[in-house]
């Protein structure tokens, strides 16, 4: 974890700094048909933008519908799922009533995706080098493609493009991944869902500086999905926060760790290991789980939370800010 | 690779000699002699029936019949037919190639279209086509063969009676092909049709598994059109576990043909294994029985090698496993 900091400031807020937004998600709904009748809802509510830039985390527990939200944002989630939302702009249109041809020019295209498995992220059976060509045609022979290939660190992969996927490592092929998935055809915003959770702590500091880099050179925006708050404060400039399929918080990262504001954020932090201290005694968890959180009618942290009253379990808190900062939580709006 | 393939090889001349122990002393020990179908004359004259079995050696020791057989057989030599003294190699080799046509024939007509049928429909999972094929392969293969040749024969033979091989009306490919053509197109599709339900089936549910996999999603994410998607990724990957299910079937169809091949009166090696063993015909029936073997384990060694042609990470696995014996 030496590389590793939680110091945020690794990459400075409104570096970027312009407000044209790349994407507008407003009021997106992820539903999937769980048989007979039934359904889950995974997402509901969610309104967020990503600028220019950008690197928008979105943290949040497991089940809490963060892949759904890039599923929904590529149109790529299962038959059995449903979306809806007043509004997915993404530069200047409305990618959820686009056809599914348009949709399909747009893939890969505009916006790519960084898998969160790079081991069974290519075709087993194909070579490396053959199916770089598929995506990069016959570029992949350019002296400059390969020149930006070997600067990444991706040498040894072209020493052996006829080898197959499986003999490569894990942080190797995330970054072939990301190089596809970025140099290919330069998208404007890149989805990139717990790229590094299957990597050890080295390797992801490096695929993870790979990634600011390729940020810092195309000016592409990320939207960067964990739930290791470690590597949103390496990485995220603005943090959007997720519990049972809503956004209850989005700050600047240094507002998010200096000063977090919904209850579920506080304890989120006070639940990282590295925040711990001696000093602090035993590193505090949550008690019980998020189960049913994506059905409760009122705030979907209610039943965890300390601060919580009957209002809470009933009524789902208005948004208290912005598009840039805001947070979802009655007691907070009471105290301001 | 190469290790792999002798060692299979090696493997498949043992269950051969196997097959061929087995055989003879099963037909030896079963009750009855050839002597049995002869005519009366013979076979009810003590002495006649001696010296049929002397100039046969049926009257020397089980093992001496044995050894001699087996170093026939290292030699080519299948022996004669006891019940008229023709050679069975030439017997066999004369019905071979028919029954080579009726299971090649009806592997093409069951393979080719099974695999594209199964490609399309894993395509349309859950649509209303997608259930027909369903219906339709569910009854393919639940339909018995036996039952599916004597319907066809009586009630489209009746309809269309040149379309059946006929008692001694049988033509080979190379006398006319159009009419050869025309009478085992029947026989080939009832032989086929379950090995056509099961490839369909194999192939689809290897598909939507292969659908449902990261390396998809990806090609996918990067925009990559679904026909290239199939052809490149999908399809590859989904036809390595079919292949393990095409080898048992291949295997199916050759079992298939004695049937097929007496219900249809063709003239094959099925239908001259049947004749053999009725008539307790040892060299004719363990000829045909060694040719059925052998075209079985030949079946499947081709299966074997396909596997390093379609799945090129067998060919480095065992690459892998030979490299620290050279080290
Ligand atoms: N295909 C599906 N069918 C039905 N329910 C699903 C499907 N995919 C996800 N869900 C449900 O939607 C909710 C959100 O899932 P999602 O995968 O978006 O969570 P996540 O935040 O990405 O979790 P993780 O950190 O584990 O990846 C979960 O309750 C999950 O059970
Ligand atoms: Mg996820």
């Amino acid at each position: 974890m030496s590389e590793l900091t939680l110091e945020p400031g690794t990459s400075t807020p409104g570096r970027h700094a312009s407000d044209d937004v790349v994407l507008r998600v407003s009021d997106l709904a992820v539903r999937y048909a769980a048989g007979r009748g039934a359904a889950v809802t995974a997402v509901r509510g969610v309104s967020f933008d990503v600028r220019r830039g950008e690197v928008f985390g979105v943290v949040g527990e497991s089940g809490s519908g963060k892949s759904s939200i890039c599923n929904a944002l590529m149109r790529m989630l299962p038959n059995s799922a449903r979306v809806e939302a007043t509004g997915v702009e993404f530069g200047g249109r409305d990618l959820l009533s686009l056809t599914d041809k348009q949709m399909r020019g747009i893939r890969g295209t505009e916006i790519a995706l960084v898998p969160q498995r790079p081991m069974t992220s290519l075709s087993p059976t194909t070579p490396v080098g053959q199916q770089l060509r598929w995506y990069f045609g016959d570029s992949i022979d350019d002296s400059d493609v390969r020149d930006s290939l070997a600067r990444i660190g991706l040498h040894s992969v072209l020493g052996r493009l006829d080898n197959l996927p499986s003999r490569f490592s894990g942080g190797q092929l995330q970054r072939l991944l990301i190089a596809i998935a970025t140099l290919t055809n330069r998208p404007s915003l890149l989805l990139a869902d717990e790229p590094t959770t299957t990597l050890d702590a080295t390797v992801q500091a490096q695929v993870l500086k790979l990634l600011l880099g390729i940020r810092d050179t195309l000016g592409l925006s990320i939207v960067y999905v964990s739930h290791d708050l470690g590597v949103i404060a390496q990485i995220c400039d603005r943090v959007g926060v997720m519990y049972g399929g809503r956004l209850v918080e989005v700050a600047t990262t240094s507002d998010l760790f200096h000063r977090p504001q919904h209850p579920y954020t506080k304890a989120l932090l006070g639940a990282m290991p590295a925040r711990w201290t001696p000093e602090r005694g035993r590193l505090s968890t949550l008690r019980g789980t998020a189960a049913g959180a994506n059905r409760a009618t009122g705030c979907p942290f209610a039943p965890r939370c300390a601060l919580a009253d009957a209002r809470c379990t009933e009524e789902m808190p208005a948004v208290l800010g912005d598009r840039t900062s805001m947070v979802r939580c009655h007691r907070v709006e009471e105290a301001t | 690779m190469l290790e792999f393939m002798v060692r299979r090889t090696l493997n498949a001349i043992l269950v051969l000699w196997l097959v061929v122990t087995g055989m003879f002393f099963l037909l030896r020990l079963a009750p009855g002699s050839p002597v049995n179908s002869l005519p009366p004359a013979v076979a009810a004259d003590p002495l006649a029936r001696a010296a049929y079995e002397a100039e046969h050696g049926l009257d020397q020791n089980i093992f001496i019949q044995y050894f001699d057989y087996l170093f026939g057989l290292l030699r080519g030599d299948l022996g004669t037919s006891l019940y008229d003294g023709t050679s069975v190699m030439s017997q066999i080799a004369s019905h071979l190639p028919v029954s080579l046509e009726l299971g090649g024939l009806a592997a093409l007509l069951a393979m080719v279209p099974g695999f594209l049928l199964g490609c399309w429909t894993a395509t349309r999972r859950g649509s209303w086509s997608d259930g027909a094929v369903r219906v339709v392969t569910v009854l393919s293969f639940s339909v018995p063969a036996y039952w599916l040749a004597v319907l066809s024969l009586v009630f489209i033979g009746q309809r269309y009676p040149d379309m059946l091989p006929t008692a001694g009306g049988f033509v080979r490919f190379t006398e006319d092909p159009i009419a050869n053509l025309k009478v085992m197109l029947l026989p080939a599709l009832v032989l086929g049709l379950s090995t056509f339900a099961l490839v369909v089936r194999s192939i689809r549910a290897a598909l939507i598994d292969v659908l449902s996999f990261d390396y998809v999603a990806f090609a996918t994410a990067m925009g990559m059109p679904q026909r290239q998607m199939m052809k490149r990724i999908a399809i590859r990957n989904a036809i390595i576990p079919t292949l393990t299910v095409v080898g048992v079937l291949l295997g199916g169809l050759v079992s298939g043909t004695v049937l097929v091949e007496s219900v249809f009166q063709i003239p094959g090696l099925g239908q001259l294994m049947v004749t053999a063993f009725l008539r307790q015909d040892y060299p004719l029936a363990l000829g045909c029985s060694v040719f059925t073997a052998m075209i079985f384990l030949g079946l499947n060694l081709v299966v074997d090698a396909l596997y390093f042609v379609v799945d090129p990470r067998t060919r480095t696995s065992t690459q892998r496993r030979t490299a620290p014996v050279m080290a």
